[in-house]
């Protein structure tokens, strides 16, 4: 854990629940890029959001330091969006073969994400994102905007390491394909 | 190690991008590409979304969530310190009560032998604050000699006896409120 969030958490503890402020702050970004991409709803995501900040307020108590605020946070506000969603709306099919998911014969050399500048780039991230199953977006989610680790991410998500990674994989595996897909469609499409 | 006879498989890509795995089939993969111009495009494809995965912009909640978060917590505890005082009013009603009630019984009994000798009817409870009021009477009567009457001199000490009852029923619940808050240092040093 941090050297100032064990601070700013003594800080809480000792009745100061402004310094809770810094923490928020800290980690409402993030959080919000998980809740809204797991609710795909500005206004929910918001609402679980701040219900997942008051509840980690409420239970500092429980907070173990064993882990970071932030994993802890995340993991109460995942529970959140879980029991929100209830039920992915993209179901994992992990009985294509990774290879399948590589798609290396693109006839059209001008197709290449290479070629596209980064603002197109992050549209195309964030809308592909939403159409990957609901486990390797989280996985995404988590490990590159919130920079979990895997263990943690493992942790956090109930699922054991080596599917954590291949989560992972997968989704970026995915990602290229679709997005290529798209590419490929805007081209002929003009 | 390829997905085919030629090209680099999905998992030969996995390995260079999280630069894990047998170092030997890294080296092999890391050779196969300076070779194969296919195998580094997709291989240059799976960075730059790695990279822009990175460096997504983040959704920003509104400018209040921090101060409604903020608001919500201090809510929370305003709602605990309203029921506190409800509590602490309650309890002190109550009190005032039994020693009313108390009062009472002592006025009837008071110069008795009731209470010196415990009624079945006020109890065993009833007879030690009676005790202690006609302590409490007898110490001022003999201090101010008489120049109060009797039922002032009662009045008194049953007043500051109602008092401290209070006093005593606030400081508890002002340390409940602070421990509630505090979280458990003994556990953090854990």
């Amino acid at each position: 854990m941090q050297d100032d969030e064990r601070i700013i958490l003594e800080e809480i503890q000792r009745g100061d629940t402004r310094k809770y402020a810094i923490l928020v702050d800290r980690y409402k970004n993030r959080g919000l890029a998980l809740a809204l991409r797991m609710l795909k709803n500005r206004e929910e995501a918001e609402e679980i959001l701040q219900d997942a900040f008051v509840r980690a307020f409420r239970g500092l108590n429980e907070f173990r330091r064993d882990s970071t605020f932030g994993t802890w946070f995340y993991r109460i506000l995942y529970n959140l969006c879980v029991s929100k969603v209830r039920q992915p709306v993209h179901p994992v099919d992990s009985t294509l073969p990774l290879d399948d998911l590589l798609v290396q014969d693109t006839a059209d050399e001008n197709v290449d994400v290479l070629s596209i500048d980064d603002r197109d780039l992050f549209r195309l991230i964030e809308s592909q994102l939403e159409e990957l199953p609901e486990a390797y977006m989280v996985a995404v989610t988590l490990f590159y905007l919130q920079e979990r680790t895997y263990a943690e991410i493992s942790e956090l998500m109930a699922l054991p390491i080596g599917t954590v990674k291949t989560n992972l994989h997968r989704a970026r595996l995915l990602l290229r394909k679709n997005i290529l897909g798209i590419l490929s469609k805007e081209r002929i499409d003009v | 190690m390829k997905a085919d006879d030629e090209h680099l498989g999905a998992a030969d890509f996995d390995r260079l991008m999280e630069s894990g795995g047998d170092p030997e089939q890294i080296v092999q993969a890391d050779v196969h590409l300076r070779h194969c111009p296919r195998c580094r495009r997709v291989y240059h494809q799976m960075v730059r979304i790695d990279q822009a995965l990175r460096r997504l912009p983040l959704p920003r909640p509104g400018v209040e969530f921090t101060a409604q978060v903020l608001r919500k917590i201090t809510g929370s505890h305003r709602a605990y310190g309203l029921s506190a005082s409800i509590a602490a009013v309650f309890i002190a009603i109550l009190g005032t009560c039994f020693i009313a009630f108390g009062y009472l019984l002592a006025s009837r009994y008071l110069g008795g032998e009731a209470a010196q000798q415990g009624s079945p009817i006020v109890g065993q409870g009833v007879g030690v604050v009676v005790t202690g009021v006609r302590w409490g009477i007898s110490f001022l009567d003999s201090v101010f000699a008489g120049l109060l009457s009797e039922q002032l001199v009662r009045a008194v000490v049953y007043v500051a006896t109602a008092g401290g009852f209070m006093l005593v029923v606030d400081r508890l619940l002002a340390r409940a409120m602070r421990s509630r808050l505090r979280v458990g240092r003994q556990q953090s040093a854990g």
